[in-house]
């Protein structure tokens, strides 16, 4: 029998949400003017709660009340396949650090690096879901 | 094919830097040929031809990582338009094939209906099992639509050749 590795990235994905139900996104790529959910792969060894909190510490100016994880998503990712852990998390301050980070309204986000995807995310962090929902994509 | 490997080189780009061997390696991940084609040789060719015509840098250094340029942000939208927009062909082998039926006996004919049949029927099992894997619900849906149609032009094709 021969064994089959796969890359799997992991990810720590971020909805940030502010007390007036405003979404957090973030600019990695100057070049690129699509935005990004906050997040990062997860390193090896590593929780996702604590890359999920480095996320956090990145971005400047922000004070975090709360984070619980969403739910997690499985499927074949750009690169490899994804395992994705999606954080709910308060927050409130005015986003600063080094990559571009701004509030957006709920019903009006920005373009994204994925789509319909992180509005998918969105959508079902702000639904309610949180700890209930670990059903694959 | 050219079209389509430009369309996933820049794609994979977008998301951030990459070394052409990971494009590679990502582009002929198990599951992913069943989908779509792209021959392997042609992905350092079409890197470095992204490199020459600006949609893409390569930084120096072993191995080379290639990074995506506004342009070829501009050229990964309007590849995924032509592709979208461009017209249907009908190129494969197939297409030759049906246009040459005259040169087939009646047996044949549905001796070859029956192998097509027989081949697309195992393609749509396999269909099945990888969708949840499928690099989007989208391609997935278009595929098994396909896959349909053509075993109904093959039953329908069958009942004729009967009557």
């Amino acid at each position: 029998m021969t064994e089959e590795t796969v890359d799997t990235q992991v990810i720590a994905n971020l909805v940030v949400r502010d007390p007036e139900g405003r979404v957090l996104f973030v600019r990695y790529d100057p070049e690129n003017e699509k935005w990004w959910l906050p997040g990062k792969d997860v390193a090896p060894y590593t929780h996702p709660d604590e890359t999920a909190a480095a996320v956090l510490a990145a971005v400047e100016g922000l004070a975090v009340d709360s984070t619980e994880l969403s739910h997690v998503e499985s499927f074949r990712g750009r690169r490899g396949w994804h395992l994705v852990f999606n954080y709910d998390v308060r927050a409130t301050g005015a986003p600063g650090g080094s990559d571009e980070a701004q509030w957006f309204d709920a019903e009006a986000l920005p373009r994204t690096v994925h789509g319909a995807w992180e509005k998918q995310v969105v959508a079902r962090v702000t639904a309610g879901q949180a700890g209930r929902d670990h059903s694959a994509a | 094919m050219a079209l389509s490997t430009r369309l996933l080189i820049l794609w994979l780009l977008s998301e951030g830097p990459l070394h052409g061997y990971r494009i590679r390696k990502i582009l002929s991940a198990p599951g992913l040929a069943f989908w779509f084609r792209i021959e392997d040789a042609s992905i350092y060719s079409m890197l470095r031809g992204l490199v020459r015509q600006g949609f893409a840098t390569a930084q120096e250094g072993t191995p080379t990582a290639y990074r995506i340029t506004r342009a070829g942000r501009s050229e990964l939208s309007r590849c995924i338009e032509r592709a979208w927009r461009g017209q249907t062909n009908a190129k494969e082998p197939l297409c030759a094939a049906l246009a040459a039926a005259d040169e087939l006996e009646a047996d044949e004919i549905r001796d070859f209906l029956e192998a097509r049949k027989a081949v697309l029927g195992a393609r749509r099992a396999q269909l099945v099992k990888l969708a949840p894997a499928a690099p989007s619900g989208l391609l997935a849906r278009r595929e098994k639509a396909l896959l349909s149609a053509e075993i109904a032009w093959l039953d329908a094709e069958l009942e004729r050749e009967e009557s």
